[in-house]
């Protein structure tokens, strides 16, 4: 039960904010998608810092960063710079991660998150259970972990 | 509204309420952007400001805590101040009403909702 409400509330925010964003509808990955590594992609994390200790992390190759990219702010693929990325894979991550939560939790409870931080090479936080969904927008993978064992609790 | 003052650490959320302003048909305001709480601060002080835009989750300055600066000063007390937080709920939403938020909305927020939560300030 609670796994299917985890599956839920995960697609749903990520469907949303790619949605809102950037007018992009998520599909469950297909064998031909390519998937992010750090050759082809970034990957950002951040923090839970209450009501339990845990993490959220989100991986996406840099060719589905620049689609986002365009629509968002309208610049051609040319102008695109790294650092633009890298902002854009974090304010992914944190409105995918502040979404999921405020569906996930309690309605009455509070919680924390710390600033997005992104890189492959960060070191490892947190303990405890973890979970990957991976999913496809326009042909181009996206990955959401969960690291915690309170996204997994009950 | 002539002066609106977006504050948030990331330019893509910050371009994101750009486009959602302009498309509600507040394109015409001179938008300034400020990457943190005490940016925006400073950018408030230079000229009279009609709406504050701000994120809670930002380095330097936090929006609870430029929200508590806005409503501490004679100033601009007066301004309305829209939170647009990834780490809303409704306890967080209380808290900030009462300390003087017009509003408070979830990311990703969308034209639609922007629309009616500043319709009051437009007419």
């Amino acid at each position: 039960m609670m796994a299917d409400r985890l599956n839920q509330v995960v697609g749903q925010a990520i469907a949303v904010t790619l949605e809102n964003m950037a007018f992009m509808e998520i599909a469950p990955v297909q064998a031909d998608t390519e998937v992010p590594t750090s050759d082809n992609g970034m990957m950002a994390r951040m923090l839970v810092l209450e009501p339990f200790q845990g993490e959220v992390q989100l991986a996406a190759t840099t060719a589905l960063l620049r689609n986002v990219i365009e629509v968002v702010h309208a610049f051609p693929d040319e102008a695109v710079v790294e650092a633009m990325l890298s902002d854009m894979l974090g304010e992914l991550l944190n409105t995918i991660g502040g979404r999921l939560l405020t569906e996930y939790l309690p309605e009455s409870q509070s919680y924390r998150l710390g600033l997005p931080e992104v890189g492959w090479d960060l070191p490892d936080c947190s303990e405890g259970q973890s979970r990957a969904w991976n999913l496809q927008i326009e042909d181009q993978g996206l990955v959401l972990t969960l690291v915690g064992d309170g996204f997994f609790a009950g | 509204m002539k002066r609106i003052v977006i504050a948030d650490d990331s330019a893509t959320a910050r371009m994101v309420i750009r486009r959602c302003l302009e498309i509600i048909g507040l394109g015409e305001a001179d938008m300034v952007e400020a990457p943190n709480g005490r940016e925006a601060l400073n950018r408030l002080k230079e000229e009279p400001t009609d709406l504050l835009v701000t994120d809670l989750n930002m380095p330097v300055m936090d929006g609870e805590t430029l929200l508590k600066w806005v409503k501490g000063s004679p100033r601009l007390t007066d301004l309305p101040v829209v939170i647009v937080t990834s780490a809303g709920n409704p306890a967080k939403e209380v808290e900030l009403t009462t300390i003087g938020a017009f509003a408070v909305l979830n990311k990703p927020i969308s034209p639609a909702t922007l629309l009616k939560t500043l319709e009051p300030l437009m007419q």
